[in-house]
């Protein structure tokens, strides 16, 4: 224990004094409108340290192996070529692309068309300058970085990120597509990127996050968003998550909707030796709607968390989830959802479900789904479920003349398929096909 | 809505019916807490050496010891030095019939609706009666002896069954398990002890009356039960506690074991005092229970109905040990005004072809909060383990909380787990439908609650199951719609 604690110490230190070292060499360069949030946030993550396992919220998913590496901050210069970048768009040539290298943001290679009147895709930093009135009014307002010591770590090293912003009533035709890729190059590195989206009232998006690599090692992203849905603001918010086995993740966002907006998330994790997800959504406005979707796929030494919060704060809201999971290997699923109803949310509807497949000796899966509700007028129900498939559809399958291994796959899939076609962009569902039969075909 | 708030109102005033004091005198030991106090309690209870050691240990565990916090719960500070360890109604020596006891603490018990003689006579029920920390009389018992079942004080056990009582108590719960655990191995005043020997079956249900009656008095029962291979035994516990202001403990242990072969019924019916419609007064429950199927094919079945107390933290748990063992745990938990219910349960698998099977139904009303709080847990070796959780929640009112925990843990590729849970407001139309057909909201109200909770007192014995009814149509009168 002793050592553990003084593992954390040293890591905590490591993370302070990359800090004092980056702020005295004059970074981020270029001037910095965010210099007293992050000595906000860094005196914060001092105090927080990295969370244990003795801690409700991490019962379940140790950050050691994180505390015990020394990432640098410094992600190594990384090429990449037309080609190989092709490899990992979704969409045709008219879509928005915004390329990141590390965690860099690569205008060079970034693809944005002509935008609408008022809608802003802007480098972090750079929206500062040039769009102050519309990104200071939100930036880290709602993320929690004074309780979470991730989203605290991020707020104080952000500086690679990206600001979306769409006026009221536009309604953008083409996805936004973040594409990421990691090439550590054997340097372990961590980036700590940043997204702000401001949806203005009636206005509509989607956002497709890609997460992908092109050598396999080690490296940590320790992601943080915020997400704002004006009245009647809808957005569809895609993330495919298919990091290198060895890397880590801890993504943290938040999302703040009003009246009448609808929030969509479809969250797929694929990748990521330890991968953490928070995501909370506050439904901060009457009549909105959230959906979040997620499903992981956990094989060798992969240990997937999403913890979920949806926090409905005013009356008429209604919030579905569904999170599904396979476990093999040693993988280990961690699902952790909680429902909180307000006193004065009345004619809540909040449904959540978590189903996930065991399929190994030694695969585990931790699921913890939650209600807390203080109105009476409601109606919220949560359901999880642990097994295998179900041996009667494969002796089906396999009367019909379809081999033990297809039947497995195929009956994997279309658990799988569940959270899949709520993906609600056709022309690259082939594409997803494609990729989840092939990881599904692995695990037999 | 109106009405409603007007149902709320009255909701709050009805009055905790079984709230009064019976005049006896009581032997208190001073307040706090310390080694001389648990020593006295051990030389008053005559107590083996054995056993004052092993509250000693108990105690110096608790020392190091932190209350917990993680419950879903508000309260003050309790200091625990400002609290009574052991009060026994003076009484020289035990009375040998049911004649011989004070007639006052007869009538308390009448007034609970528990004549001894009747109960004797029809209901066919065994009573050990515990008033404050000593247990007074003891019925039934020439019946059970020759059976060879022991069902007497806990504190008699410890002088006459030491064997037994070395083997099994602590077992399942070791006096370092938790913070108010090791409380009550430290000062635990008394309890019950049963023990059914190999292949008998308990003819009876057997049941406890517990009260606490001396003002300001720490109630700590200790409750053991055994049943050996191919027994089985029905045991029921109900309680009720006069009005008090100051906030009263209670920090309870039972244990189960159940060996090859055997089974355990188990039942509460808890109605301590949950404090006036301020939330004040009121008991504090913490309570420790445990079972243990430890032999095959063995099954230990909780059943509580939950109104009282003004804090209640219980778990009632099953560690499935033997292989194809069988663990339930049925309750309904129901509060009002400031009450503040935690209680749930733990299912550990460990043997092959275990099942466990949760039906939790909560009822919060008024201010109060309600929360279920489980855990499943399947552990690699439990191959073919089933488990099955319901947990719904009814709301009344628009101040009150209900809230669900449950954990699931699993590290066995052949389990199947299924967790079900959800939260309403009582049903508009059924009342509506009810009101139709000229019921009043009142009636109507305890009627939808009492079929809510129906698949809970199904498990209830017989006589209990009237009397929870009746409770849960108590803590609802004039309800709303």
């Amino acid at each position: 224990m002793k050592t553990a604690q003084k593992e954390y110490q040293e890591a905590k230190e490591w993370y302070l004094k990359l800090f004092q070292q980056w702020r005295s060499q004059g970074q981020p360069p270029n001037g910095d409108p965010l210099s007293a949030l992050r000595e906000n946030a860094i005196k914060r993550f001092a105090e927080l340290g990295f969370p244990h396992i003795r801690m409700e919220e991490w019962k379940y998913t140790s950050v050691e192996p994180i505390v015990r590496r020394r990432f640098s901050l410094e992600a190594p210069p990384a090429q990449v070529d037309a080609e190989t970048l092709a490899r990992f768009r979704y969409f045709e040539q008219t879509s928005i692309v915004l390329v990141f290298l590390n965690g860099r943001f690569q205008p060079e290679w970034s693809v944005i068309p002509r935008l609408p009147q008022g809608v802003i895709i802007s480098d972090l930093l750079q929206a500062f300058k040039q769009h102050e009135a519309l990104i200071k009014p939100h930036f880290a307002r709602y993320l929690a970085y004074k309780d979470e010591a991730f989203a605290a770590l991020n707020t104080a090293f952000a500086w690679q990120g990206i600001f979306v912003y769409l006026p009221s009533n536009i309604v953008l035709e083409q996805p936004i597509h973040l594409l990421n890729l990691a090439h550590p190059g054997g340097q372990e590195f961590a980036a700590n990127p940043r997204y702000l989206f401001v949806l203005g009232a009636n206005s509509q998006a989607t956002i497709l996050e890609t997460h992908n690599f092109l050598n396999d090692s080690a490296y940590f992203y320790n992601q943080a968003s915020e997400i704002v849905l004006q009245d009647g603001a809808r957005l569809q918010h895609i993330k495919i998550q298919d990091d290198s086995r060895q890397s880590f993740r801890v993504t943290t966002t938040r999302v703040v909707q009003k009246n009448n907006s609808h929030y969509h998330a479809v969250s797929i994790d694929l990748g990521g030796l330890l991968v953490r997800n928070n995501l909370t959504v506050d439904l901060d406005g009457e009549n909105s709607e959230s959906h979040l979707y997620g499903f992981y796929l956990a094989t060798e030494r992969q240990h997937i968390d999403n913890h979920t919060n949806i926090n409905h704060l005013k009356p008429y809201c209604d919030s579905n989830e569904m999170y599904k999971g396979i476990l093999t290997d040693r993988g280990r699923g961690v699902f952790s959802g909680t429902i909180y109803v307000h006193r004065n949310a009345q004619k809540t509807n909040a449904f959540q479900s978590n189903k996930n497949l065991l399929l190994s000796k030694e695969a585990e899966i931790d699921t913890k789904p939650q209600l807390k509700i203080f109105a009476d007028d409601v109606k919220c129900s949560h359901g999880a479920t642990i097994g295998q498939l179900d041996e009667d559809a494969l002796f089906y399958l396999r009367q019909r003349g379809i081999e033990e291994t297809e039947a497995h796959v195929m009956l994997r899939y279309a658990f799988a398929a569940d959270v899949f076609d709520k993906i609600g962009l056709p022309e690259i569902k082939e594409k997803l096909d494609n990729l989840l039969k092939e990881r599904l075909e692995k695990t037999l | 809505m109106t009405d409603e708030q007007e149902m709320i109102e009255k909701i709050t005033k009805s009055e905790y019916k079984y709230g009064f004091v019976t005049d006896i005198e009581t032997e208190i030991a001073p307040k706090g807490l310390n080694e001389d106090i648990i020593r006295l309690i051990s030389k008053k209870k005559n107590e083996p050496e054995f056993m004052l050691e092993w509250r000693l240990k108990a105690y110096r565990k608790w020392l190091k010891m932190k209350e917990p916090h993680w419950a879903f719960l508000k309260y003050p500070p309790i200091d625990y030095q400002d609290q009574y360890y052991y009060a026994a109604p003076k009484q020289k020596k035990r009375p040998k019939s049911l004649d011989e006891i004070d007639p006052k603490i007869k009538e308390t018990f009448d007034k609970l609706g528990i004549p001894l003689e009747e109960q004797e006579r029809l209901a066919g029920v065994a009573v050990d009666a515990v008033m404050d920390s000593v247990s007074i009389a003891t019925t039934f018992k020439g019946e059970l002896e020759k059976l060879g079942i022991i069902f007497c004080p806990i504190s008699e056990a410890i002088q006459k069954y030491p064997d037994l009582i070395k083997k099994y108590l602590g077992s399942v719960v070791p006096p370092g398990d938790n913070f108010f655990a090791a409380l009550n191995s430290a000062v635990f005043s008394d309890g019950s002890f049963v023990y059914v020997p190999k292949g008998v079956r308990c003819p009876m249900e057997l049941s406890t009356y517990f009260r606490i009656n001396a003002a300001n008095t720490g109630q700590f029962e200790r409750t053991l039960i055994i049943a050996d291979e191919g027994a089985y035994v029905s045991y029921l516990e109900g309680c009720t506690a006069p009005m008090r202001d100051e906030h009263q403990l209670h920090a309870a242990v039972v244990e189960l074991i159940a060996h090859k072969d055997a089974e355990i019924k188990y039942s509460t019916v808890q109605n301590w005092y949950p404090g006036d419609e301020e939330g004040k007064g009121g008991i504090y429950n913490f309570v420790t229970k445990r079972g243990i199927c430890l032999g095959d094919n063995s099954k230990i079945s909780w059943t509580q109905v939950e109104t009282g107390s003004a804090i209640t933290w219980k778990y009632p748990s099953v560690i499935l040990k033997g292989d194809n063992s069988e663990g339930e745990f049925y309750s309904v938990a129901l509060t009002n005004n400031y009450q503040q219910a935690d209680t749930g349960t733990k299912m550990i698998h460990v043997g092959k072809n275990t099942r466990s099977r949760i039906v939790s139904k909560g009822i919060s009303a008024g201010r109060s909060n309600n929360s279920y709080r489980g855990l499943v847990k399947v552990l690699p070796g439990a191959d073919n383990a089933r488990n099955f959780s319901q947990c719904d929640s009814l709301l009344i009112g628009d101040q009150c909380g209900a809230h669900t925990f449950p954990y699931l843990e699993v590290k066995n590729p052949t389990a199947q787990v299924e967790h079900e849970a959800t939260t309403s407001k009582i049903g508009e139309d059924q009342i509506f439908y009810l009101n139709q057909r000229g019921i009043s909201t009142e009636d109507a109200v305890a009627l939808v609650v009492n079929g809510y909770c129906k698949e809970v007192f199904q498990e209830l014995p017989m006589e209990f199951a009237v009397e929870a009814q009746k409770l849960l149509e108590i803590s609802l009168e004039g309800s709303v719609g």
